[in-house]
């Protein structure tokens, strides 16, 4: 056994799901921010520090999932892939889409600091991007995770996403009757 | 006797304490996960496998197949009898 292959090999594989559990509830509590889904739970401040704050959650979970990649002589994802999708030899598709998910994610991230500077339907159009961001995330942890293989795991992901999904459609839904 | 809509009350008002909430769900299944991860460190069911550790463990070819008859090697064995020479001498 090689304990340093095999230590980079287990950090990739639980900071990327762990930064996936992050993504869920910061996609979670974005949404319900306009929907009162957890005012059960909280207020809605509350609820906003929350989504502000799981960001210091995620960000360096993902960061450490890449860079463990990175490291993993087997997953062979150089510097490049990180920046060009669907240039690794093999999962092409489901690597792909993680490299997708992370650039649309920096957009959100740059756009939410440079908030001030824009306007609030632009700020809006770049914050939508995160749905995308999430939808990209959730297909690549499916497509290329190992732990998502396991039924268990699987399950607890697919709750959680189709918990997203309905939570979604319920905003959508206000939007439209409101308008 | 109208009775005006009452607001309840969340169950957090503390947003420390969701910020605490928020932290042990995403380090649980961080600790959960890498514990999960080092006892099963493959996966043979993995949607990926990767590149290098197929090529360095190739796919399981059919051996072909042998048929291997029992063969019987019968050796023949000269029997020697061991009879005493009888030596006849000529008597004149």
């Amino acid at each position: 056994m090689n304990l340093s292959t095999d230590l980079i090999w287990i950090l990739a594989r639980s900071t990327g799901t762990a930064s996936l559990v992050a993504l869920i509830l910061s996609v979670l509590t974005g949404i319900a921010l306009r929907t009162g889904t957890f005012a059960w739970l909280s207020h809605n401040r509350g609820v906003r520090v929350v989504h502000g704050f799981l960001t210091v959650l995620w960000i360096p979970l993902g960061l450490a999932h890449v860079i463990a990649l990175l490291f993993d002589r087997y997953a062979q994802v150089g510097l490049i892939d990180l920046v060009i999708p669907f240039g690794v030899p093999y999962g092409r598709l489901a690597i792909g889409l993680g490299t997708i998910s992370a650039e649309l994610i920096v957009v959100v991230l740059v756009s939410t600091w440079m908030r001030s500077s824009l306007t609030l339907g632009q700020w809006q159009w770049f914050h939508r991007l995160s749905y995308v961001a999430f939808v990209a995330a959730f297909a690549h942890g499916v497509m290329s995770g190992t732990d998502l293989a396991n039924p268990l795991v699987a399950s607890l992901a697919w709750v959680t996403a189709a918990a997203v999904a309905v939570v979604a459609l319920r905003r959508v839904m206000r939007t439209r009757i409101a308008a | 006797m109208d009775r005006s809509p009452r607001k309840s009350n969340p169950l957090i008002t503390s947003t420390l304490a969701l910020r605490v909430l928020a932290s042990a769900i995403t380090l649980t299944s961080l600790g959960g996960m890498t514990i999960f991860a080092s006892e099963n460190l493959h996966a043979s069911n993995a949607p990926l496998q990767p590149a290098a550790v197929a090529a360095a463990t190739p796919t399981p070819t059919p051996a072909p197949t042998t048929v291997t008859t029992r063969r019987t090697t019968t050796r023949q064995s000269v029997t020697s009898t061991s009879t005493t020479a009888i030596t006849h001498t000529k008597q004149s």
